[in-house]
């Protein structure tokens, strides 16, 4: 039996989701990390539950948008833990979803491996977990 | 009537039926891919004006980061539906439209240029930036023309693939329609209906046809039967006449001995020198009478 699920729709965030960092715009992908992303899957994670994000319903995305938010998700709690808890739900534009998995999480994961921090725009305390898979906390500016 | 009249009657049923399914089925079916092949042509011919259009704004920095997605997530739409539509109409071998198009909207708002000039009224992209925007379009322009020249030509699916791919979408339209297992009824009976002139017509040709060699074969048979009379009837004058020339000379000679028997031999009068049956007569014998 599958564990149970926990539902985020981007559409709950912004019908026109915005710039990569929050400097750049309104609605931004590092915002959407902080605010909604970051606490989901970490309750998700805590509560043993998988995220499903919806990405439809929206007015179209940057790819900066959902490259910032699932990188930095992916720098803060590692590929497989992401893999393993997150499913990205897509009929809209299904591209976003392989994007995401082929490309932007190996990406990051080589960036938290070499230990190089995202850019912070906004200030913001977010909870990771490090090497050790203990949580900790990480701010921005 | 003889054999030849219905080889040739044959032959003008044959060629009548051959010259309906060219005309028919052959032609018909060309007219209609041709004018597929334009609607293709046509709507191809007007994603490229777009593309066109869009990247000249973006040179020109005539359009909003805003601007650009909501671009794409319209023309991305139209170009999927298209890509797969015309996928299915001449089974085309082609890498993927929409994906080459993500693949370059993907690279514009992942550009620095895009996202900092996000609340900016117009984005101004760099040299380099339209550099590669520039090869991007290029590689876009050339898959477009080889979309136009792989279906330009296209032969379209076989007959029957085509028949097959029409009577599942009216099984789709009926399962949709939540006819269930009557939905193959349903087809059928559309078929019939469609097809119903064709089909009387092959009815009504096979009919023709039928009748037509069991007569054949009928006529035949009595004509057999007549000239076998006839040629009874001839033996038996051949006969009789044989007889008074028997006995007109039995009146000259003693121990006359005659014999008649039934030969064939060739006619050459007729146009296909067939072996006729004759009556070939011998005197055996015969001792002149002395006076």
């Amino acid at each position: 039996m599958g564990r149970e699920k926990e539902h985020l729709a981007i559409l709950d965030y912004s019908e026109y989701p915005g710039p990569r960092y929050d400097s750049q715009g309104p609605d931004s992908g590092e915002k959407f990390y902080v605010k909604l992303l970051n606490p989901s899957f970490l309750r998700c994670f805590r509560e043993d539950k998988d995220l499903i994000v919806d990405l439809d319903g929206t007015a179209g995305y940057a790819s900066s948008f959902l490259d910032e938010a699932f990188g930095q998700l992916t720098y803060d709690f590692g590929a497989d833990r992401v893999k393993d808890r997150v499913s990205i739900q897509s009929l809209d534009e299904p591209e976003w979803r392989s994007m995401i998995n082929d490309e932007t999480i190996p990406q990051w994961e080589k960036r938290r491996n070499d230990h190089q921090a995202p850019k912070a725009t906004m200030e913001y305390t977010v909870i990771h977990l490090n090497e050790s898979g203990l949580e900790e906390t990480r701010s921005g500016l | 009537m003889s054999f030849s009249d219905i080889i040739a009657l044959l032959n003008i049923v044959v060629t009548v039926l051959i010259g309906f399914v060219i005309t028919h089925m052959v032609s018909l079916r060309d007219s209609r891919m041709r004018a597929m092949k334009d609607y293709y042509i046509d709507e191809l011919a007007k994603i490229r004006d777009e593309i066109c259009e869009f990247y000249s704004s973006l040179y020109r920095g005539m359009c909003s980061s805003q601007d650009i997605i909501d671009w794409h997530k319209g023309f991305k739409n139209r170009v999927s539906g298209f890509d797969e539509s015309v996928r299915n109409a001449f089974n085309l071998h082609l890498p993927s439209l929409s994906k080459q198009l993500f693949a370059n909207y993907r690279q514009i708002t992942y550009s620095e240029e895009f996202n900092f000039q996000f609340r900016d009224k117009f984005v101004h992209f760099s040299p380099r930036e339209r550099s590669r925007m520039g090869r991007e379009e290029k590689e876009l322009y050339h898959l477009l023309d080889q979309f136009l020249y792989d279906i330009n030509h296209s032969g379209g699916p076989d007959f029957l693939v085509n028949k097959w791919q029409e009577l599942s979408h009216h099984f789709s339209y009926y399962c949709s329609e939540g006819k269930g297992l009557c939905s193959v009824i349903c087809v059928i009976r559309d078929w019939l209906l469609s097809h119903i002139t064709r089909i009387l017509i092959l009815v009504v040709s096979i009919f023709l046809v039928v009748s037509f060699l069991a007569n054949a074969k009928r006529m035949l048979n009595t004509n057999e039967e007549k000239e076998a009379a006839d040629v009874v009837i001839a033996l038996d004058s051949i006969r009789a006449d044989i007889r008074v020339i028997a006995n007109s000379l039995s009146q000259d000679t003693t121990s006359l001995s005659i014999e008649s028997m039934p030969v064939l031999s060739s006619d050459s009068s007729a146009i296909n020198s067939e072996l006729l049956p004759c009556e070939e007569v011998q005197i055996i014998s015969a001792t002149k009478k002395s006076q």
